[in-house]
């Protein structure tokens, strides 16, 4: 299946520069290698039905043929040594508290405003700066609980930061359903490898969220905008896997001060709402007044306290894709530290030199709304034909402060296995790590690793044709297997020891 | 319980059991006609009254025969009890309470969707209705089935469980109401063979053959068949018995004593009733039993589902 791979021009996750197997996946290349065709196409076959069973899909918008779609799963999983994974944490530990500390700043004394490390007219122009919210002093005094940061690799194989999703990230289920699609369909490929477990992100996310009640045994519910939305699969399952209510806007209303739901006994008080909703529609008398997915009443209630909100209203102004050019700076303002995670060069429409490069050559970068998420949106510059050039510069030009322009990076690649040709093919991937931020901060190691299956394209956005890899973290660096019979047996012997272990450390955390 | 996620429940009830219902009937039917060939040509209307869709089927097809009536029931969108339509509905409701119900019961109504409501265009053509019947009344029975060994006994089910008792004794009734006059209209004009024929697809319908026939050992007489489907307390399709399994569900749920009250008597109509009060004196008439259960219905959504 690796025959004729290609592994060259880009940085590969699996082969080194010499075609050769990096140490961590020498042992999974083997096994990879160990199935006949018709074996490996049997397996992938049964994951794709189970998926297809299960209904884990997501909703394309403005597609009038079947709407709901599973995301495509590669079985060939992207593995993280531990020494890699350990730096990433660093890292990302280091950039979350700063954006919370950012946006305790913004929406209070304003300092890294007053101190012009970050231009007040740029964040006083953000549409997701709510002044609603303004001098409210929240639990915990975090904004951003559940936090998803895109990662890419350039061509050094360095991470750099994409973008922070500080909203309603989405996505976490598949790393949990693709762990077990895997486990299932190919349980050798663990055997002896020492993957870290992810089954404990439920567990923690209701522990951070029963924590933002000051309440004895709060009532945290899950709110969603309804099943037709693209994340619902997600929503359903996180309120079931933490045995919280999934509930709608009109499932809850406000009286005497405090939130309640419908319930076939009547009224029942509500604490904590993990919302998967966006800020502009969570209650029409204060956002959107045509909104008929919210609650009227709810940021009265949320104001007085009386209710907590996971992610906070008005966490976006920091994950505005202009905001986030000057997140290394907050890590050095509010931190004192070196960020140990790069950004990728942004140039920002809002300033009259940057804009002047984004006009010039408009051919060579990816343009992006600075508001919008999952792929829509956005300009890929050198695949892009003239006239959709030219429409784009026209709102560029009409709405500076709108967009902002990135480099193409070169992202890595990760062989991946095309069901058309029967073979292992190069696909661009990135790393989406799913953060929690209560009073530590916790990340379930690895993330979901998204893989752009149009070949040759760099979007790995599910709504644009991506697919997803399960994704482990090794409690180890890896090592080769030159013997693997050997190695296997042994491996074996330590894995119920390294597995227990391991799920020891998650039920302490 | 959220209102919602009861409301939910209830009508996943009632839209399998109608699928299933719809599918026996049609089955039953289908064959029952090609075997009386010639002499029961009349037969697809009565369908139509069964299932209370003339108007609607009217307006989208000009003549109701072996193709028009089983595509309607069937396989028409159009008609929104059609077995299409009603297990396309209970997979929305049931995808709607993912969170509630367990994982196999949505994974079971998930697969019926995509097996049972796609690419039906050539079910007739390849002489497929009668697997395809006997997929749907699976379906039911398998959703049904993991209910009963993996939803909690909560509130969930009890409203899951009055849809299903509801839609069962509401069908039976209509199956009986057609059937029933049609006979008493025909008189004897007809071959005993062909009465014959056409009870032993009533009961049939009612996957009431095999159960009936070890209680009577007789030739099929009407009137027996009728009071077998009405009252017999130990045949779990009976009106009797769904009514009464309405009205045990509805025990057990909070605040509910004015729609008890009205399953109460109904029950207490049907216990007390001999079938010869209820088909020649219409007291209660079927269509007054039929009301009183719209009624209860109506009841069960003002008290649990309707915002307060």
């Amino acid at each position: 299946m690796f025959d004729a791979y290609d592994g060259s021009a880009f940085f590969d996750e699996l082969f080194d520069a010499d075609g050769q197997p990096r140490a961590h996946y020498a042992a999974t290349l083997d096994r990879l290698n160990g199935f006949s065709k018709s074996e490996f196409e049997r397996r992938r076959l049964l994951t794709d039905l189970a998926f297809r069973n299960s209904g884990i899909t997501f909703t394309v918008y403005g597609d009038a043929a079947g709407t709901e779609r599973t995301f495509p799963f590669d079985p060939v999983p992207r593995i993280i040594p531990a020494s890699e994974w350990a730096h990433l944490e660093r890292g990302l530990t280091q950039r979350v508290l700063a954006l919370n500390a950012f946006l305790r700043d913004v929406y209070g004394e304003q300092a890294i405003l007053n101190d012009g490390v970050v231009p007040r007219d740029l964040v006083l122009s953000c549409p997701q700066f709510r002044r609603e919210v303004f001098g409210l002093k929240l639990p915990l005094g975090v904004y951003t609980h559940i936090v998803g940061s895109d990662l890419v690799r350039n061509e050094h194989g360095e991470y750099l930061v994409l973008e922070d999703n500080l909203r309603t990230p989405s996505g976490v289920s598949y790393v949990l359903g693709n762990r077990t699609a895997l486990t299932r369909t190919m349980p050798g490929l663990f055997a002896g490898m020492g993957v870290r477990p992810v089954q404990h992100y439920t567990t923690a996310l209701l522990e951070l969220l029963r924590s933002l009640s000051p309440r004895d045994n709060p009532t945290v519910v899950v709110l969603t905008p309804g099943m037709y939305n693209s994340a619902y699969f997600e929503h359903s399952f996180l309120a079931q896997q933490m045995g919280v209510e999934l509930v709608e806007g009109r499932d809850l209303f406000v009286s005497d001060g405090r939130v309640w739901m419908r319930t076939t006994e009547g009224k029942q008080r509500v604490d904590v709402i993990y919302r998967r909703i966006d800020d502009d529609y969570l209650d029409p008398t204060v956002f959107k007044a045509d909104s008929s997915l919210g609650v009227r009443g709810l940021i009265e209630v949320y104001r007085q306290g009386h209710v907590a909100l996971a992610n906070a209203v008005g966490a976006g102004v920091a994950d505005d894709k202009a905001v986030y050019a000057y997140v290394p700076k907050m890590i050095e303002y509010y931190l004192g530290e070196k960020p140990l995670l790069k950004n990728v060069p942004t140039l920002l429409g809002w300033d009259a030199n940057d804009l002047g490069e984004m006009l010039k050559n408009p051919a060579e970068l990816i343009f992006k709304a600075v508001g919008e998420a999952g792929g829509y949106g956005m300009l890929v510059g050198p695949a892009a034909t003239q006239a959709e050039i030219d429409e784009y510069i026209k709102l560029v030009k009409a709405n500076p402060r709108n967009y902002i322009a990135q480099p193409v990076i070169p992202l890595s690649r990760h062989p991946t296995y095309y069901p058309d040709s029967t073979r292992m093919e190069p696909c661009h991937v990135d790393l989406r790590p799913y953060i929690l931020v209560g009073e530590n901060v916790t990340i379930i190691p690895g993330g979901l690793t998204r893989v752009a299956l149009k070949r040759g394209s760099l979007v790995v956005n599910s709504s644009q044709g991506g697919g997803s890899k399960d994704t482990w973290v090794l409690e180890g660096d890896g090592v080769p297997a030159q013997s693997q019979s050997q190695s296997q047996s042994q491996s074996q012997g330590s894995q119920s020891q390294s597995q227990s272990q391991s799920q020891r450390s998650a039920g302490q955390t | 319980m959220l209102s919602r996620v009861a409301e939910s429940l209830y009508w996943i009830g009632r839209y399998l059991e109608r699928a299933e219902s719809t599918a026996r009937l049609l089955d039953v039917n289908y064959y029952a006609i090609l075997e009386g060939a010639g002499l029961v040509t009349e037969q697809w209307p009565p369908l139509l009254g069964i299932t209370g869709s003339e108007n609607n089927f009217k307006s989208r097809h000009a003549k109701a025969d072996a193709k028009s009536v089983p595509f309607w029931l069937a396989f028409d969108l159009y008609n929104p009890s059609s077995i299409r339509s009603c297990i396309s509905m209970a997979r929305e409701n049931a995808r709607s309470l993912r969170d509630r119900i367990s994982t196999e019961m949505w994974e079971s109504v998930n697969r019926a969707y995509l097996e049972l409501c796609f690419n039906t265009d050539m079910v007739l053509q390849n002489d497929a209705l009668h697997e395809y019947c006997t997929k749907v009344r699976e379906v039911s029975h398998l959703f049904h089935g993991i209910a009963l060994s993996t939803l909690q006994r909560d509130q969930g089910w009890q409203f899951l469980r009055i849809g299903q008792m509801i839609e069962r004794a509401d069908n039976q009734l209509r199956l009986l109401q057609v059937r029933y006059r049609k006979s008493k209209a025909d008189g004897a004009d007809f071959a005993e063979a062909l009465e014959n024929h056409r009870w032993m697809a009533v009961l049939k319908s009612a996957s009431a053959y095999e159960s009936y026939r070890k209680l009577h050992h007789t030739r099929l007489a009407p009137r027996s068949i009728a009071e077998y489907l009405l009252l017999e307390p130990s045949f779990p399709r009976s009106v009797l018995y769904s009514i009464t399994g309405m009205r045990d569900a509805l025990k057990k749920l909070p605040g509910s004593s004015g729609v008890l009250r009205e399953a109460d008597w109904l029950v207490a109509r049907l216990e007390y009733a001999r079938i010869e009060d209820i088909l020649d004196d219409e007291k209660p008439s079927l269509e007054r039993l039929m009301e009183s259960i719209g009624v209860a219905g109506r009841m069960v959504n003002e008290t649990y589902f309707s915002p307060r």
